[in-house]
Order: structure tokens, then sequence, then C-alpha cells
């Protein structure tokens, strides 16, 4: 039979904004039943009054992911409430801007522990419920940068190798139960809330980078992923692009990140140093667009033409090669 | 996990009849007792999933009733009481006082009468499944929902349940259970009761789920999704899972899931509310909320800016059509954008407002401004980085058939698709606006519905809970301008002419610039005939309708805020005050202040006018009084040496216009310079790709840039109004407007 959101069980963590809010309105238009959480009770209590007026059943449940007791009573709360949970998406994530050594060491280990060990407290609160019924999708939401790397954001981006390091491991662990499945979910830059929520020692405005994609597109995919598990969904053809670049160059990539970064991803307006949304959730931003992304993007090819000029090199370079051999 | 408990079979004689029951053994101790109460014709065999998943934390008994299974056969049939008080009476034999009753389908039928009426034996109740929606309470529909509902594996075992209990019993039974009125019973049930549903369960219907739920006095109702009616034997975990916390008697988490659905608009009215592309409200909310996202304003905000040399040349080419032609361009263009009269009763108040703040980034403010479109307090919105949220609207509704010199008959015609759009919308006034002047061109195929919010929609609520801080300040933009109209129905208000060239007396009594103005389009103005006006109300496009303050007055009390009130009487009055403001500021901050630009109806540009440190003054519109309002701001102050001026083209020379000639003998009064941007002066007021140019010309036409400056504080602006007096005719006033 074929797979409906309808019937599915589906919690989201970090749902208060951006993707996670997003991808519950999302499931939500397609009936699914839901439990979102964050830190954010008024902002969660809103989404699921949205989710039920889309046609879902929502459940709202105010978490801090770095709470282990309270993701286990998040997900045996999902349990009781609706029989079983099909689908956990690990996605709650902040972010810290700055340069390595001059961010505070208690924000950087802060952005560890929410992104890292939030999604380890998920997977630990939800794998034996999977286990037990023999089937569940876990779905860790990374990052493209989480491949790449990225500069001034070095806590955030480590969290994301983390992740994609987590969700190898799992699947390693998992491959005897054939029903349970490990989706790592690498987007592009998205038009969220987290610049702005961020925390911020760079003394300039984070700008998410061009080009910017929607979060429902991320949301969309989170679903695909859903309906037809997958190890890998990459969203955002910049993420692609970035990621052939490295591969072919990854020196050129390194250099090119360090320049392109620092000019691109922090406008110049100054702002104070400020830890942003770390120890304590911001009561405004509570939406699943950041306002990047107006009124409309114009396409970057320059990632694209990176890897594009690259490839031509190397073939160029191949063919003097072949010919004097 | 523990082991699976086993279970024995357990025989009791009831009313001279021997009753089998399955019995959980060992129970763990103290553990409270769960009876299975199992559905029609069926035994407990079917029942022993669940009752085997509950046997860990509790002492499950399993009964076959009766008649059915294993046990003793009486000689007549028992109805749904009957059955329930054999029920009770079992439990009474084995020695159970009290019991946890759990159901299935018809089942919880016979706990529902148990309960009822043995109140003393029933602890809780879970009823999975619960029979029959009353709509469905026939042979036939019966038959059809049992089809439905897929029975893997279950097919044996009915079989020879139905067998032992005899055919006729079965059937008699199910008549029985067709006229059990399960609803009127349970209004008795004092003790929780959980109603368990699978959302594809095909019998017992969502909606009837729900009323068994809401009509008990303790009901709850849980979905387990994707399963179907005969859960107990098919879903044992998952029906277990949620019975447990419900057994150990935990509230239920503080946001259930609320399963109603509510009606839902469509999803194409949910996605895009219907805008005019070129009208006040929504242009002056583009505007203020493209600048405080740090962007300019191409195209007036209709569309993204890389199409603005692509309009540019479709401008160039329409400007360029013979005149008969381009005037058609200006009708269509105005009904491009505008809805079928049909599709009224599915707009949504709520929608217009979620459109105008998803236009403005969500972050704290100092203060938001509400109420009165007006483009002069739009750039003071702007200085002080604060947004706008419009009280008005503007619906254009597709119409054909009534020429624009017939507005008694576009009155009539507006009743019906006016009352559709009301019905749907208890927060909306609507002021149905017909001008056959400056709107010639438009309301050829299209009406003109403008709505006002009487009470504060949710939409605002939120946000502006979200983005001010208790403390913070919230303006309200009150113009006090009215016009003579007619009341049509219960928030339903029909307005002839609008604010522009002609005088309201004008447009009732027909004037002779109005019958000139007709006979040139081809009209018959011997056909004008205004309907009689019975009282004044709030001008439809730029008036204030009051009912709206007294929830903002609420909303200033529950949240702190400091309610101030900007009140005047026509929409110019707010313009020498704001470009005095920015003179001021610009003076502050060193710059030269001497450029006056000149902003008309929506075309404007908050963020070019700082960059380029122009001291803005906005013009409602491109008739005479706008010249004038603008020729005695010029009189009375301190001379500018360059003037700028954007001027709107709508598509007509409409009694009352100012001509071009005039603008320009205004331009001469700057000291240096004075210069139209973006108009093509020789098709005026035909200059239909102004809207794409006037951009571009701008950042052409004013070569100086500053940088963009940080936004002013409140205390500024109470400086600045400290300083004037009473010099501007603005009022500002903590309370209700003196009126």
């Amino acid at each position: 039979m074929r797979r409906r959101i309808e019937d599915m069980v589906i919690v989201i963590t970090g749902a208060s904004s951006g993707i996670g809010r997003a991808t519950a309105l999302a499931l939500a238009k397609q009936g699914g039943n839901i439990v979102v959480t964050a830190r954010r009770q008024k902002a969660l209590d809103e989404l699921a009054e949205d989710c039920k007026a889309l046609g879902g059943h929502a459940l709202a449940i105010p978490v801090d992911v770095t709470d282990e007791s309270a993701v286990q009573a998040l997900a045996r709360q999902a349990i009781e409430t609706f029989g079983r949970v099909d689908v956990w998406i690990n996605n709650a994530a902040v972010t810290l801007f700055g340069r390595f050594e001059e961010t505070p060491a208690e924000d950087f280990r802060r952005v560890i522990e929410t992104n890292l060990f939030g999604y380890v407290h998920g997977a630990r609160a939800i794998l034996p419920w999977f286990r037990e019924q023999g089937q569940g999708i876990l779905v860790n939401v990374s990052s493209g940068v989480g491949k790449t790397g990225q500069p001034f954001s070095c806590a955030y981006a480590i969290s994301k190798f983390g992740i994609i390091g987590l969700s190898d491991c799992l699947r390693q662990e998992l491959s005897g139960t054939p029903g349970i499945h490990v989706v790592t979910v690498l987007p592009a830059a998205i038009d969220t809330p987290i610049f702005q929520q961020g925390g911020n020692y760079m003394g300039r405005e984070a700008t998410p980078m061009e080009p910017i994609y929607d979060p429902e597109v991320v949301a969309e995919a989170i679903i695909e992923a859903i309906l037809a598990p997958r190890r890998e969904v990459i969203v955002g053809g910049s993420v692609r692009a970035a990621l052939v670049a490295k591969q072919l160059a990854p020196g050129l990539f390194d250099r090119w990140a360090a320049r392109v970064v620092e000019k691109k991803h922090f406008a110049m307006r100054h702002t104070p140093p400020n830890s942003g949304n770390l120890f304590r959730p911001l009561p405004e931003y509570a939406s699943v667009h950041g306002g990047w992304r107006r009124p409309k993007p114009k396409p970057s090819f320059l990632p694209l033409a990176f890897a594009g000029v690259l490839g031509l090199a190397a073939g160029i370079g191949f063919a003097e090669v072949m010919r004097r051999s | 996990m523990t082991a699976r408990q086993a279970f024995r079979a357990h025989w009791t004689e009831v009313n001279g009849l021997p009753v089998y029951a399955q019995v959980s053994t060992p129970s763990p101790p103290g553990a409270q007792a769960v009876v299975l109460v199992h559905g029609l014709g069926l035994s407990s065999t079917y029942m022993m999933p669940t009752a085997r998943e509950l046997a860990r934390d509790y002492r499950v008994l399993v009964p076959d009733l009766p008649g059915f299974g294993r046990s003793g056969k009486p000689e007549s049939v028992a109805d749904v009481p009957e059955l329930a008080d054999n029920l009770a009476a079992w439990m009474a034999a084995i020695g159970l006082e009290k019991a946890a009753l759990l159901g299935n389908s018809f089942g919880c039928q016979i706990i529902v009468e148990c309960a009822a009426r043995h109140p003393e034996r029933v602890a809780r109740a879970i009823l999975q499944g619960p029979t029959t929606p009353r709509e469905e309470r026939s042979w036939f529909w019966q038959f059809v929902r049992w089809r439905q509902n897929p029975n893997p594996n279950m097919g044996p075992i009915a079989r020879r349940d139905y067998r032992a209990a005899g055919f006729g019993r079965v059937l008699k039974t199910f008549r029985y259970s067709l006229e059990h009125p399960l609803e009127d019973r349970l209004e008795q049930i004092q003790v929780p009761v959980l109603v368990v549903r699978g959302s594809r369960d095909p019998i017992c219907r969502h909606g009837w789920a729900e009323e068994v739920a809401e009509r008990l006095p303790r009901g709850r109702l849980v979905i387990i999704p994707g399963v179907h009616h005969t859960l107990v034997f098919t879903h044992p975990v998952e029906l277990a899972r949620v019975c447990r916390p419900f057994l150990a008697g935990e509230e239920p988490p503080a946001s259930i899931p609320q399963l109603a659905r509510p009606p839902q608009p469509t999803a194409e009215a949910l996605e895009a509310p219907p805008l005019a592309q070129f009208d006040s409200a929504s242009g002056l909310v583009r505007a203020l909320g493209a600048y405080l996202n740090g962007q300019d304003f191409p195209l007036l905000g209709a569309y993204p800016s890389w199409m603005e040399p692509g309009w540019k040349a479709v401008g160039a080419a329409v400007n360029a059509l013979p005149h008969p032609l381009k005037r058609q361009v200006y009708i269509w263009s105005g009904r491009s954008g505008a809805i079928a009269p049909e599709r009224l009763g599915a707009v949504r108040a709520e929608q217009l407002a979620e459109w105008a703040v998803a236009r403005y980034p969500r972050k704290p403010y100092p203060a938001a401004m509400i109420g009165s479109s007006n483009g002069a307090l739009l750039h003071l919105g702007a200085a002080l980085g604060i947004p706008w949220l419009p009280q008005t609207f503007l619906i254009p509704v597709r119409r054909d058939g009534i020429a624009p010199e017939e507005p008694s008959a576009e009155l009539e015609w507006g009743k019906g698709p006016g009352a559709r759009l009301l019905a749907a919308n208890p927060d909306l006034i609507l002021h149905h606006m017909h001008d056959p002047n400056q709107d010639y061109l438009m309301i050829q195929r299209m009406s003109y519905f403008r709505v006002k919010y009487r009470r504060l929609p949710q939409g605002y609520r939120r946000f502006l809970t979200e983005t001010l801080a208790p403390g913070a300040t919230l303006f309200v933009v009150e113009c006090a301008l009215r016009w003579p109209t007619v009341q049509v129905a219960d928030r339903h208000i029909f307005q002839t002419g609008a604010l522009g060239g002609l005088t309201p007396e004008e447009y009732l009594e027909g004037s002779s610039r109005l019958a000139e103005f007709l006979k040139r389009q081809g009209s018959d103005p011997a056909r004008w005939e205004a309907p009689r006006p019975d009282g004044e109300r709030p001008e439809a496009e730029w008036g204030f309708e009051p009912t709206l303050r007294q929830d903002l007055e609420q909303l200033a009390r529950d949240h702190g805020y400091r309610l101030i009130h900007i009140v005047f009487d026509h929409p110019e009055d707010a313009s020498p005050l704001v470009a005095d403001f920015y003179r001021a500021w610009y003076r502050r901050r060193k710059l030269p202040a001497n450029r006056l630009l000149v902003a008309n109806f929506i075309l404007m540009e908050p963020y070019w006018t700082l960059r380029t440190g122009s001291v803005p003054f906005w013009t409602v519109f491109n008739a005479e009084p706008s010249a004038e309002t603008l020729e005695r701001y010029l009189e009375a102050s301190e001379a500018y040496d360059d003037i700028c001026l954007m001027l709107f083209s709508h598509g007509v020379h409409s009694a009352g216009l100012a001509s071009i000639e005039r603008w320009r003998k205004i331009l001469q009064r700057a000291g240096q310079w004075g210069a139209f941007i973006g108009v093509d002066e020789a098709a005026y007021p035909g200059d239909f790709a102004t809207f794409a140019r006037y951009r571009q010309s701008l950042k052409r036409t004013i070569p100086a840039r500053y940088p963009l400056p940080a936004p002013l504080g409140l205390q500024d602006l109470d400086i600045f109004l400290d300083r004037a007096g009473n010099h501007y005719a603005v009022r500002w006033g903590n309370d209700r407007s003196p009126r």
C-alpha cells in the first residue's frame, strides 16, 4: 500500500520557525498527525492552530532538545497520543557567527549541545520505539556546510559535520532492521530567521548568501524522503555545485570560501556582540521565512560557473596530458 | 518487556447460564481490572491481542456475553439493555465490584448502556469505534460500511463466532443495535471515557466519534492514524499505548489534538488574497514593507525588480498605441486583478491582514501605525523605522454591463455580491465605491469593493503583540474625511464619487464639469442620476472607521502600549508636517535639505527619498486640489532649490485634473531647477509606462547619494511636534479625537 502522510505520526523538533515550521505546515496540508516541539510555547501553540486550520492534527509540546529526559518524555507523549511514531525529524538548530578564536567558549559549546546532542537525544529517545515497531524513519536535517565547512560559522558547521556522522553510524548499526531508515538532509542557504537569531560576534549583521531557497523547498524534499526514504537528500543546486567544486579543487575552494563568505555572508551593518537565541529563545522570529528572499532572487550562477570553469580546466589539462603521453 | 501473561478459561453461572471468560493470570499485584467487551456476533477470541498487551499492567477479563461464543445461549435474543444487565450480572457473579470497560464497535453500545444502568460497576470506559452513526442506521449502509472495512485474518474467527451464536441471533442483535439510540445515554455517564477511532474507520465515522466524545461529560477523543475499525484485533500495540495513560488516570496533554476540521477556504484563496495591484492601501504597504526590508520600490511593488526593463518596454508600447486601444489596456489591466463575484464568499478578512503583515520583517519595533492609508505618514514610518497596518483594503470585483454614468444600477448590482462577502466576514464593513470620473476606465469592467476592518484581525493582533514590547507606542492613524453615502444594508455602504478633482456635491447633483467629462467620453450625461445619500460616513478609500478603536484600546490596555491618535481632516494635511520633519532631520545631519521630492498617490520611493537626501511631500492624486496643496506648501515654506515630481496616470482627462502645464508651473517655483520624475509629459494622464519608469528616472535625475540613516527615535518626533505647536493641521492625542 502506498504510504500516505495522513496516516503517519511525525515528530518535528525546532518547529517554531524556519524549516521546521515550514515542514509542519506542509505535512499538515496533507493531513499529517504532527507533534511539534521547540522551546517557544506560544509559537508552538500558534503553529498547532495553523496546522489544524490546514487540515492536520497537531500536538504542541515545548521541549529544549538539550534536555535528554525532556526529549524522552516527548517521545513517550507522542506515542501515547497517537499510538505510534512513524517519523522523527531532528531539525532544531542554532548558529553562531564570528571568528573561531573570538567566539566565547560557552556559546560555542551551546551550539554543539543543541545541534548535535539535540539530535543524539532525539535518536536515543525514538530508536527503541522504532525497533519495537519494526519500522520508522529518522530524518536528520544537516546542512550543505556539513560537507564543505564554512568560515566564521565554525561551531555550526562542525555540528553539521557531526550530524552527518551520526546518521552514517546509525545507518550502519541499523542495517539489520530494514524497516528503519535514517535520512540526512543537506539544505543550501534557506530563507529562515536563523540568521537574525544566531549568536553573533562578527560585528556585522549576518545575511544568507545567494542563492537563497525557500524553506518550503526543504519541506517538500523532506516529505519526499519520508514517502520514499533515501540516505541523503541535497536541497539546492548550490550545495551540489559546492560539493563538486570542493572535490575538484579543495585548496582553491577553501580560499574562495574564505573570501566570499566574509564579503557576502555579512552585511555592512553593525551589530553588537550577542548570543542571540542560544541560551534563551527570542519571542520574535516565530515565522517560516526570514524575509531574506524578497522580492525575487536573482539566481546566482557563481558556484556553478566556478565548478564549470574548474571542470573545463581539468578537461583541458587531461587532454594535454593525454596528448603528450 | 516482560513475558506474555497467560490467560485461563473461567466459567461462571449468570441467570442460570454458563458464561465463559478468559482471565489473565497471574496479574500484577494490585492491578486495576479491565474488562473487554466484544462486538456484534463475535466473542472474546478476536479481543485477545489487545487483552495480551494490556495484561502486562492490568488484570484483564474477556467474557463471551451470554448467547455468544462459548457461553450458554438464552432462548430469546437479548437487546442492548439486556446485554448490559447481563454484563453487570456477570461482573457481580465473579466478584468484580468495579472495572474499566473497553469495548469495540457494538461492544461500546453495551458499555454505555451498562454505565448508564449500573454506574457503580464502571470505573472508566474506553470506546473503540463506537457504533452506529445516526444517519447510517440502516441495513443498507451498514452492509456498505462493513464491506469497506478491511479485516485481514478476521474471516475465519468471525465465521466461527457467528456459527456459534447462530445467524438468527446475530441478525436480530444487529437489528437491536440499529435501534439503540446511543447518543441519548451519553450525557448520564459521569466517569471519564476515552473514545478511540482509527482514522480510516469506515464504520465509526469521524463526525460521529466527535459527537460521542463531545456529548460525554468527561469524554475525550483520540485518533490513531491510518488504521481501521477492528483495532483491538489489528493494532493492539497502538491501542494499548493510547489506553495506558488514560487507564492510569493521567490528565491529557495540555493541547490535545483538536480534531474538528474548520471549513477550509480554497487553496487559491489561502495563497493569494484578491488585492488590487495599483491600489493605495496595498501599494503603501508594499512600499513601506520594501523600505523596512532595506529595499527600494520598483514597479510599485507589483512585480519583481528584474521585470522592470520588460515592463518599461511594454509601457512604451502601450503609450504608443492609438487612444482607444490604450483605454482598453487600462480597462483590462484593472479587470485582470479582479475576482469573480461568486468567489467573494471565499474571501476571508484574515487573509488580507496576513498578506499585509507578511510584507514586514518580524522584529521588535518601538512603535507601529494602524489605520487610514496615508502616503505622508508612510514616509514618517520610514523615518522612524516602524510598520503601518491598513484598516482599508480594495477588493476589485469583476463586473460587466453597467455604464460608469449609472451609479444607481451599480448600487443594485453590488447588493448580492456584497451580502456574500459580508456574510463570510462579520468583521468587515463594505464601502462599495463608484467614481465615474477618475475611475472611468477602471469601472468599465470591475467594481471597487473597499473593505474596512471594524475589529482588529487576528493577523494584526499577532503581529503587533510579537513585535511591540510593553511600553511601545501604537499610533492610530485617523483621517476624518467623510463623504455623503447610502446605507445599502447592515455594514454595506455605497459611495458615489471619490476624493479628487470634484466635490461630493458635484457628483450628487451633477455638475457642468462632470457632464462635460462624460460627454467627452461618449457617455450620456443626461442619464446621470446618483442615489440619494442618507448621511455622511468615513470616506471609502482614506477615511477612518472609528469602530476599530475599541479593539485597539483593549489591546493597548492588555499589553501596556501607549496609544496615540493621529487625527486630521484631509489626507494631505499630514504632508507639510512630514516634509518639514524630514527637512529638520536632514539639517541636523548637515545635509542640504533643499530638494523636494513630490510623491503622488502610490508613486513613491521611501528608500531613494532617503538615499538622495530628498524631502518627501505626498499628494493624494493628480487633481487640482492636490496641486493647490503643494502650491500652498511651497508658498509657506522656505524655498526649495530643487523640486522633483512624480505623477500618477490613470488614463483619462477626468474633470478637475491638474493639467501638465500646471504641474510644470509648480516645478518652475524651484530655486534652481525642477524636473518631472519618470513622466512622459505628452502622454499624461495616459502615461501608462510611468510606473515602470519612476524608480530609474529618480536615480538618474538626482545624483546625490547619502548613506541610509539609522531610524529616528520617537523622542525626535516628540521634540519636533513640541516645537511645531499648532502649526500643522494634525492633532496628536492620547484620548479619542475631539470630534
